[in-house]
């Protein structure tokens, strides 16, 4: 009688407690050996772990089918799977539960060690049943007065592994199922910067597919207001477009799907900002400040600022000449140069000609909205040009040095030689007009430390700039006078720079003294002789 | 009898090292209260941001804390294939901090309650010359509150593998994985503490 029992409990007992890992089918995927760099990949740990399911009573499916689906399905990286793949997994390899996992530690080195990450997956919910992690080293299994420690890692895999999963669950079942997931493959909110009155277009890719009886309501939801998606031919996508609000701001935009169960599923996509206010911006140009407006010789700096701090889409600089032709031009995206350097020469780059130029900055925000900002700018190359009177007073010989231009003197140096180069006197400074009182006879020269306004309706002699004075103002009756020569060197605030050598310095002072004198009285007839 | 004595002076020697190591508990700083009053049953996990030389060091620990995660009873953690292919279409480099802006989006898109970004301080896995397996480790975990995108909860925590020696070389953690594990369930435990609620509660 009690043989008679005995069996069908026997047969009872092993079918309750064997019955759920005889059922599952498993896929063990290749382990992630982080020690190997990225993607590297532990056999030895996937095929013992194989071996280990397949002794606990799964079905597991082989490594070249696992292999093929990665390829096929693109499985890029070892270590974790999303939603999508587990689904496919178990469309494709007919797999209730996958296995994967890290070896996050690998040294044999010293005290060989190791570190291992599994985690379970049931493919019908993609829940995760289980996880279990753990490290090893040798250094951990000590025995008495260490009698029989390895120094090799021999054995050592299968021990952490079986550490690891010292939690393995005996029932799956009763592991509560969660709702599937909205996945969502892609969203394309473009653009998320636009002005009042633009539209605005969203598309959304959802990895699901419905069937007529099940389809909800899809649409989008900005601000309180609802457009409704339509629908792509492959029954994936989602597509809507509209025109925005007219009021600045940032907008939300959520995906609403409204099943005919009364299901109700929000996303959210994305945001997009309405601007329509451009930025603010100034120029300031580095440079000398002439009547007004910036001059510069060889180059100006010019420096843009945002009165109110904004990510910038595009920006272009250029220089127009009077004329209204663009001289010169740089575009680029993104934020703004701190700076920006003209040197002055235009596209040919050959200098530019002298005369005023207008910089002009165009800035376009993320939305387009745009800002110019214009300052004229002045190029002067033009030499400073000497003015030198000289004036001949019994023995004395009073001298006045000036300039005669718009842009001041920054340095200036004259040297008086003798006809036999002799150095008579040298004298410089920074301020123009200047006044030199020279006795000559004894070479005893006198100087007047006394700065003079130019005087007003004198007779100058100009050294034009381009062209040295090549003048022969020697008179007959000065052929004997000792000749003194002259040499003057200026340099104005934008670094132009001047030369000017007068050979004779006596001539010069009676050739102007003969040019001040009045024009002698011609003779005129007497109606009455 | 003196040498017995002394056999049991040094056995209690050996016992009292063990027990005078401390153990600093995980230092949490809370910013705001923790949402859902506590019930956290959803949770992503991003990969962590490495600032050590240990290469893989945000990869592997991300994984065993979301391990400890699921362990310590949160119900679903996103699965590290779906944080990722977020991530990548917003364009944010895994191990990368995203914006407040990219946290709601990605929280949202996941259906997470809150998601957890750490940061690896410090990463050494032999003693200072290099002959014995030492590991020690430094961590900042935050929590970021999914509605708004920010840090609700910090921990630091730091730990060497010769602080759970029990008994001579007993009991001490000489892997940097099990370091890591260890230090995942004491900062998951400070949180249960403080106010976190297990799902099934």
């Amino acid at each position: 009688m009690q043989r008679q029992y005995l069996l069908p409990i026997l047969l009872a007992w092993v079918f309750f407690h064997a019955a759920p890992a005889w059922s599952m089918t498993m896929a063990v995927f290749p382990i992630e050996d982080l020690s190997q760099g990225q993607n590297g990949v532990n056999i030895e740990m996937t095929e013992y772990l194989s071996w280990d399911m397949n002794q606990k009573g799964f079905d597991v499916v082989a490594k070249d089918e696992v292999m093929s689906f990665m390829a096929r399905n693109r499985v890029r990286w070892l270590g974790f799977l999303d939603t999508r793949h587990i689904i496919l997994a178990r469309e494709e390899l007919g797999v209730d539960l996958i296995l994967f996992g890290t070896m996050t530690l690998r040294q044999e080195k010293i005290s060989p060690s190791f570190g291992l990450t599994l985690y379970l997956v049931r493919t019908e919910d993609t829940r995760t049943l289980w996880t279990g992690s753990g490290g090893l080293s040798q250094q951990d299994i000590v025995n008495l007065l260490g009698v029989g420690e390895k120094e090799e890692a021999e054995g050592l895999l299968p021990r952490l592994a079986q550490n690891v999963m010292t939690s393995w669950p005996v029932e799956f079942e009763t592991v509560e199922k969660q709702q599937h997931a909205l996945e969502i493959e892609s969203v394309d909110l473009t653009p998320v910067h636009v002005r009042r009155g633009d539209q605005v277009n969203c598309n959304v890719r959802l990895r699901t597919r419905w069937s007529d009886e099940d389809m909800p309501r899809v649409f989008f939801k900005v601000s309180g207001r609802v457009y409704m998606a339509r629908q792509s031919e492959d029954g994936f996508g989602y597509e809507s477009d509209w025109m925005v609000s007219d009021r600045d701001g940032r907008y939300p935009v959520t995906l609403v799907i409204n099943w005919p169960s009364g299901y109700k599923k929000v996303a959210f996509l994305g945001a997009y900002t309405i601007d329509s206010a451009p930025p603010k911006l100034v120029l300031e140009l580095k440079g000398v400040q002439l009547e007004g407006t910036v001059a510069f010789r060889d180059q100006v700096i010019i420096i843009p600022r945002m009165l109110r701090r904004e990510p910038v889409a595009r920006w272009k600089l250029k220089v127009e000449d009077e004329a209204g032709q663009e001289q010169m031009s740089y575009t680029g995206y993104g934020q703004l140069p701190k700076r920006f350097v003209w040197n002055g020469r235009g596209k040919d780059g050959w200098p530019a000609a002298e005369g005023i130029y207008r910089v002009t900055l165009q800035v376009w925000d993320r939305s387009d909205n745009l800002a110019v900002a214009t300052q004229p700018v002045a190029v002067a190359r033009t030499p400073p040009a000497m003015v030198l009177e000289a004036k001949n007073q019994g023995r004395d010989m009073i001298v006045d040095l000036d300039h005669d231009g718009k842009v001041p003197i920054a340095f200036w140096r004259m040297e008086m030689r003798s006809e036999t180069g002799e150095l008579i006197k040298v004298a410089e400074g920074d301020q123009l007009p200047y006044r030199m009182d020279v006795t000559l006879p004894n070479k005893v020269i006198k100087v007047a430390e006394q700065l003079v306004p130019p005087a007003a309706g004198r007779n100058v002699v100009r050294v034009a700039e381009a062209a040295p004075l090549m003048m022969d103002v020697a008179l007959p009756e000065d052929k004997d006078t000792r000749k003194v020569e002259v040499t003057v060197v200026m340099r104005d605030i934008l670094g132009n720079f001047s030369r000017e050598k007068i050979v004779d310095l006596n001539g010069l002072a009676n050739q102007q003294e003969l040019d001040r004198q009045p024009p002698k009285e011609s003779p005129v007839w007497i109606d009455e002789f | 009898m003196k040498k017995i004595t002394l056999f049991f002076a040094l056995v209690f020697l050996a016992f009292a090292q063990g027990a005078c190591s401390v153990k600093e508990p995980p230092i949490l700083v809370k910013l705001a209260p923790i949402p859902y009053e506590g019930k956290i049953c959803r949770v992503a996990v991003l990969p962590f941001d490495n600032q050590t030389n240990y290469p893989g060091a945000g990869i592997f620990f991300s994984r065993i804390f979301a391990n400890a995660l699921i362990v310590a009873g949160t119900n679903l953690v996103a699965h590290e294939g779906d944080t990722r292919k977020v991530l990548q279409q917003m364009q944010v480099i895994p191990g990368q901090m995203p914006t407040i802006e990219q946290i709601r989006a990605l929280a949202d898109r996941l259906g997470v309650q809150i998601v957890v970004y750490g940061t690896i301080m410090e990463l050494r896995e032999k003693d200072d010359r290099g002959k014995s397996l030492d590991p020690s480790m430094a961590v900042i975990i935050r929590i970021l509150e999914a509605d708004s995108g920010r840090t609700i909860w910090s921990t630091y925590h730091r730990r060497e593998g010769g602080q759970y020696r029990s008994v001579m070389h007993l009991g001490m953690v000489s892997s940097v994985t099990e370091l890591s594990k260890r230090i995942s369930d004491e900062i998951l435990d400070t949180w249960y503490t403080e106010g976190l609620i297990r799902c099934e509660e």
